[in-house]
């Protein structure tokens, strides 16, 4: 593997490019850790922060003006907002359900549709999400289901 | 405290609902009545039949709050709980209008006929439903996990 690295004061922004003749394993693991830079929550708890990897989250809550992020085993609060979470995250997977929670769909164990074209989301830790209907019909279209 | 006074709310909205339904139901059901009987109809509602109606409307209130609401203390599927739903409120009414009205024998009959007709209509549609939807759940549930092997694979920049 070699790594080059190009510095010149015209480019835009920092861009990877991986040249590789398939795409293995280690080509995906190159590609994941790239990804990997600078996506990761700072979430406070108990008065201490940590940091949160976006794959370990099942969904963000907001609630009075407050962020909650929820991993299976703890609640942080963020200073990040909903909506930018939404934004940062939606690429790997991160999707809006409701005007409060932005869910990690990964997490997404079953769907179900609900009465009233809701939908039914049962997160990986067994807790039931409900997606309101506008924003079922967002995560339907995004999943190909329409 | 917050989440009771919450509830407790949802209980008065939906009871102020089924109220107003119920005195509409009378206005208008009792002029039909009353010309089918031949009676005459007064177009005033007595004093105890509005404090029985507002007992009535309490009462399915909370079962609708406990059942079918946003803060509902049943958790699971939806239509499970609507045929609890209308089961307890079928029962409820019965024992209303058997106590309180006295109804006469026919009329009773004739009711419990019509009201159990409208239960079993409503867990049969129910039933039928719950199949439906369990069916898509599972389609819906296989989308997903292709979707999810598709995130699983970085998404790859054009050069």
């Amino acid at each position: 593997m070699t790594v080059r690295v190009e510095v010149q004061e015209g480019y835009p922004s920092v861009e990877v490019i991986v040249r590789c003749p398939s795409e293995t394993p280690e080509v995906r693991s190159i590609l994941a850790a790239v990804q990997g830079v600078n996506s990761r929550f700072a979430g406070l708890k108990d008065g201490v922060t940590h940091v949160i990897d976006w794959q370990d989250v099942l969904y963000c809550e907001s609630v009075d003006k407050r962020c909650f992020i929820y991993t299976a085993g703890a609640v942080y609060e963020s200073q990040a907002r909903l909506y930018e979470i939404e934004d940062r995250f939606s690429d790997v997977g991160f999707a809006r359900i409701s005007k409060s929670e932005v869910v990690n769909v990964r997490q997404i164990t079953a769907l179900r549709p609900e009465f009233s074209r809701r939908l039914v989301l049962v997160m990986a830790n067994g807790e039931r999400l409900i997606a309101n209907r506008n924003y079922a019909r967002s995560l339907k279209e995004r999943l190909g289901l329409t | 405290m917050t989440s009771l006074l919450r509830w407790l709310m949802g209980v008065k909205t939906v009871a102020a609902y089924i109220f107003a339904g119920l005195v509409c139901l009378y206005m208008v059901s009792g002029p039909i009545c009353s010309s089918v009987l031949h009676q005459r109809f007064e177009y005033t509602i007595p004093f105890v039949f509005l404090i029985q109606g507002i007992v009535l409307s309490l009462l399915i209130a909370v079962i609708w709050q406990a059942l079918l609401s946003e803060d509902a203390l049943a958790q699971g599927h939806f239509f499970p709980r609507l045929i609890v739903f209308c089961l307890a409120v079928m029962v409820l009414l019965a024992l209303c209008l058997l106590t309180f009205f006295a109804l006469p024998t026919d009329w009773a009959k004739l009711w419990l006929m019509v009201a159990g007709a409208i239960s079993a209509g409503v867990v049969v549609l129910s039933i039928l439903a719950e199949i439906y939807y369990r069916a898509t759940g599972k389609k819906y549930t296989e989308v997903l996990r292709r979707y999810q092997s598709n995130l699983d694979v970085p998404p790859r920049r054009e050069e």
